[in-house]
């Protein structure tokens, strides 16, 4: 077998490709693990690399010590046609959107971060964004598009994203609710334990609530309010807060 | 040979055969038995009745044992061509993904019969290709043959499976990842 074309840095590894890597699980074993690894970066199956000496395996691994090391953390500003829009610009249900992703399971996601935070503009003056895209779409429509590109070109922006959610938990700790234990069984306290029920449906329906509030009850509004920018929505609730209106 | 009571007890690489040979590391790793328990489990497996040791000074035991292992085996050159029922299988000193892979999962399920399954990796029947050869029955069947032959004709094959693989988790361990200096 002929020595396979493999990518010589992170640079070279598409979005789609790094998914697969991180994804892959050593369960059965370095050795499977790293002919695992070969398929995804030479995109083959098992069974072409079965004939090929153990040696040479190790001989192509020495070219890969980089994949033990993070992608660069530096990130593009444009993708193709599409923007990075400043997270200071999210709606509210560009967050609720980006919440569910980083909870569920932010390396499956990645497309559909990426896909949230880079977006068409709509007006473009001096090549800054003048105007973002307007119109709804789907983000399961975008991820194809991003999952052929680069990590290098996005990965940077998931550790920008996770400093600004951290900053602005922080910033909004006294409007966020605290995590209640999983396993209520634990709580031996009949009291203490209706409350962290309370608390606990409370958290399942939390951004329901939060909208709810926010349109005073009136769920017609329920699509001017996710369309709202986050950080003034997390203000008015903050003053609502402090002068108890 | 080493002689117990009134017995002849396989002790060298070539008395034993690699079914004894797999069943007595299997005894000597079994961390339930204190190391006594050990030998006597092993003496036992070998054909001397557990009873037989309950009047025996311990210093003659202790003996025994040291005398069991004082088998100063140099590994001969490697069998590379055996004939079993008709058939010959040969093996060449070479591992491929494949029964990289396969040997992988064997040691890692911590089978009992973990060097007759490596051996009936190595060695292929001559007379079938290599889809037949890696079929689970095939393996098996060839295994069970394996077990048979004399210890000796394993050993130049285990240490050269267990040197080949831990030369390569050398090489190609993962130490984490690195942060990016970017």
């Amino acid at each position: 077998m002929q020595k396979p074309m493999l990518p010589k840095g992170w640079n070279q590894v598409t979005l789609e490709q790094f998914i697969e890597l991180r994804q892959l699980k050593a369960e059965d074993g370095m050795f499977e693990h790293n002919i695992d690894i070969l398929c995804v970066l030479t995109d083959a199956y098992p069974e072409d690399y079965d004939d090929l000496d153990i040696a040479d395996v190790g001989e192509i691994f020495k070219d890969l010590k980089w994949l033990y090391t993070e992608p660069s953390k530096n990130y593009t500003d444009r993708i193709g046609k599409f923007y990075l829009k400043p997270m200071t610009d999210l709606t509210l249900g560009e967050f609720i959107d980006l919440e569910h992703y980083f909870t569920s399971d932010y390396i499956h996601y990645l497309p559909n971060i990426c896909a949230l935070l880079y977006r068409i503009p709509e007006i473009v003056e001096d090549g800054a964004v003048a105007k973002w895209e307007s119109t709804d779409f789907k983000t399961s429509s975008r991820v194809h598009y991003f999952l052929d590109q680069p990590i290098t070109k996005m990965y940077g922006v998931l550790t920008e994203y996770i400093k600004f959610r951290d900053n602005f938990i922080t910033s909004h700790k006294n409007l966020m609710t605290e995590q209640v234990e999983d396993d209520l069984e634990d709580i031996t306290d009949p009291e203490e334990r209706k409350e962290a029920e309370k608390e606990k449906a409370s958290q399942k329906w939390g951004w329901e609530q939060l909208i709810w509030s926010v349109c005073n009850g009136d769920l017609t509004k329920y699509d001017q309010v996710i369309g709202m920018k986050l950080v003034l929505v997390f203000n008015f609730l903050a003053m609502r807060k402090e002068l108890e209106i | 040979m080493i002689q117990i009571f009134d017995q002849e007890i396989p002790n060298k690489m070539d008395e034993l055969t690699i079914e004894q040979f797999e069943k007595i590391s299997q005894i000597l790793n079994n961390q339930d038995f204190d190391n006594i328990e050990k030998y006597v489990e092993m003496f036992k497996y070998l054909g001397i009745k557990e009873e037989m040791w309950d009047d025996y000074p311990f210093s003659e035991f202790i003996k025994l044992v040291q005398d069991f292992n004082l088998d100063s085996y140099t590994p001969n050159e490697a069998v590379t061509s055996i004939e079993l029922e008709g058939y010959t299988y040969e093996a060449k000193m070479k591992l491929s993904v494949k029964e990289t892979k396969l040997i992988e999962k064997i040691v890692g399920s911590k089978q009992n019969h973990y060097i007759s399954d490596i051996m009936a990796i190595m060695f292929k029947r001559t007379d079938l290709s290599n889809t037949e050869h890696f079929t689970d029955a095939h393996l098996k069947h060839k295994a069970k043959l394996f077990r048979t032959l004399k210890a000796e004709v394993c050993v130049p094959y285990i240490v050269f499976v267990t040197e080949k693989i831990a030369e390569y988790a050398k090489a190609n361990a993962a130490e984490g990842v690195e942060p990016s200096n970017a």
